[in-house]
């Protein structure tokens, strides 16, 4: 059977159907994992925390919230418990040889995306410049355009004030555009009128 | 609102909600708003543009791009420690491997036959079963008759992988002072840190014991030797005929990485020396640093000891005029001793775990 509103999943979930459990996984665990990206680059902490997530869900799943935003939910748990493992390992020096299997893993990412996305040389450039932001700025970037947090949303997501988080995410574009003001321009010479009427 | 829109720069629309919302998700009323509000501000068009475009381009280049393949891998990680909790009852929620590959590796491996040959009061096989007859608390059995390894994760979080014809016990709830296995066979063990309580693995008249760690323990029955090897932390090894002392530990050795331990079982002698394919402790990275231009010998050897983790002793007076131009790539630490030592007409030999160093020095 699979749940085809988020509320139906949900219920199911709760009352213990592993069916629904696995979709919950398969149905967030792409967005989630690049969210993860944006937050850390520690690979192994993003997939132990993801995991965390998981699991906890399961267990406690009689005791959580009929909640309307599943989605929102999950995000927030997966920041708090990556920015919870990560300063619980602050004391643990750092390991050189996962910061370069780190390296490489980002290498392999762009490959990937060569490969599978036929974007556009925009596209990648704009990607790249986005790669180079601080990461606070490149999580918000993502939230906000790709996953479709309001920002009342990315308010809780990222604990921080309306204000703050409006400067973060102007600090952001600006940056951007001061990049890309050139491509951006390049691309406007082929963009049609929006409208069709 | 429209008021508002009538003075926005590219930035502010780029940030606006309303405006990203009619970009991602345009409907006939919002399609209608912005067309009239261009209509009424016509000064605002290619601004409007500019950001529709930016949003759009920031919607698709906004998404980090993955590997794929995780996605499987994590779900098969959840389903593991799932069905080990309904098994294994209530256990640590968090449970990094991670954190465990820094910790040690250890190999037990039993020399074969021997045993037998020499008619020994007690076979391996008793020797086990006496073990586990002797804990006060219940134990859970463990053997695995398949021809493929079996997965086990303990109570504390700790994994152990059980080779085909191999048989664990341990508590399921490693009540008591210490966590105890009893291994007959072989096993690869990841066990989860806690300093106030060692884990100890009963192999064959041998104990090995750690804080936090991961190892292999190989004791087949017929096996006469155990044998110990640290990749990395350390880890106590001792006799169980000494086990009965207050302190059996101090009878013991302590292992270092690519450090070996051969412990004969018939006189429970303990024999340290190193591994015989020593492997780097350093990372890749790490390693890079360790290319060597006419360099003096003494720091070369420092590198080494660095990055096996073992002791070089040599005399640093005789060999102050030995230099040499070498790396640390591909070759093991004995093939880069045996290099060295022909270099500058030296030899070497591994004397309790130590590289000791015999030259007449250079001129």
């Amino acid at each position: 059977m699979i749940y085809s509103s988020d509320t139906d999943l949900w219920k199911a979930f709760k009352e213990g159907n592993k069916t629904a459990f696995e979709q919950l996984y398969n149905q967030h665990i792409e967005d989630l994992l690049s969210y993860g990206y944006r937050v850390t680059s520690d690979r192994q902490l993003i997939k132990d925390s993801i995991q965390d997530l998981f699991l906890h869900l399961w267990r406690s799943r009689e005791n959580l919230a009929n909640t309307d935003s599943v989605r929102f939910y999950l995000y927030r748990s997966l920041r708090n418990r990556i920015i919870h493992n990560i300063e619980k390992n602050n004391h643990v020096a750092i390991d050189s040889s996962h910061l370069f299997e780190n390296i490489i893993g980002e290498l392999s990412f762009e490959d990937d995306f060569i490969a599978n996305e036929h974007l556009t040389q925009q596209h990648l450039r704009l990607k790249r410049v986005i790669q180079q932001l601080p990461k606070r700025q490149q999580e918000i970037i993502q939230l906000r355009y790709y996953h479709d947090f309001s920002f009342e949303e990315i308010v809780e997501i990222l604990h921080i004030n309306n204000q703050s988080a409006r400067n973060l995410l102007h600090k952001a574009i600006n940056t951007l555009r001061q990049n890309l003001a050139l491509c951006w321009g390049i691309v406007l010479h082929f963009w049609l009128p929006f409208a069709k009427n | 609102m429209s008021k508002l829109y009538s003075n926005y720069t590219v930035e502010e629309f780029i940030i606006d909600d309303d405006f990203i919302r009619w970009v991602k998700y345009p409907t006939e009323e919002s399609d209608s708003f912005w067309q009239s509000f261009l209509n009424n501000q016509p000064a605002q068009t290619s601004t409007v543009r500019q950001a529709r475009l930016a949003v759009q381009q920031l919607v698709i280049a906004s998404k980090q791009a993955i590997s794929t393949g995780e996605i499987p891998v994590i779900w098969t990680d959840i389903e593991t420690h799932l069905k080990d909790q309904s098994q294994h009852g209530k256990r640590s929620l968090s449970i990094h491997w991670s954190k465990l590959a820094a910790a040690a590796s250890v190999i037990l491996a039993l020399g074969l036959g021997y045993w037998w040959a020499v008619k020994p009061a007690q076979n391996s096989k008793e020797i086990y079963s006496q073990m586990i007859l002797k804990t006060k608390s219940p134990l859970k059995e463990v053997i695995n008759n398949s021809a493929s390894k079996q997965a086990i994760i303990m109570s504390d979080g700790s994994k152990v992988v059980l080779e085909p014809n191999s048989r664990l016990s341990y508590s399921e709830s490693f009540e008591g002072a210490n966590r105890e296995v009893y291994l007959l066979g072989e096993a690869f063990f990841e066990v989860e840190r806690n300093p106030k309580k060692p884990f100890l693995v009963y192999a064959n008249g041998l104990i090995a014991k750690v804080l936090g760690t991961s190892f292999w323990v190989k004791a087949y029955e017929k096996d006469q030797q155990v044998t110990v090897l640290v990749k990395t932390g350390k880890v106590s090894v001792f006799s169980n005929k000494i086990a009965q002392n207050p302190d059996p530990e101090t009878a013991g050795v302590v292992l270092t990485p690519n450090q070996k331990v051969v412990f004969e079982k018939e006189d429970a002698r303990l024999t340290r020396t190193l591994a015989e394919k020593p492997l780097l402790i350093l990372s890749a990275r790490e390693l890079q640093q360790f290319s060597f231009t006419n360099a003096p010998i003494a720091e070369i050897f420092r590198a080494f000891e660095k990055a096996y983790g073992v002791e070089i002793i040599f005399d640093e007076e005789v060999m102050t005029n030995c230099h040499l131009t070498t790396s640390l790539t591909n070759e093991t630490l004995f093939e880069k001793l045996d290099i060295i030592c022909e270099g500058i007409e030296s030899s070497y030999k591994v004397v309790d775990a130590q590289v000791i160093i015999s030259s007449k020095g250079c001129y």
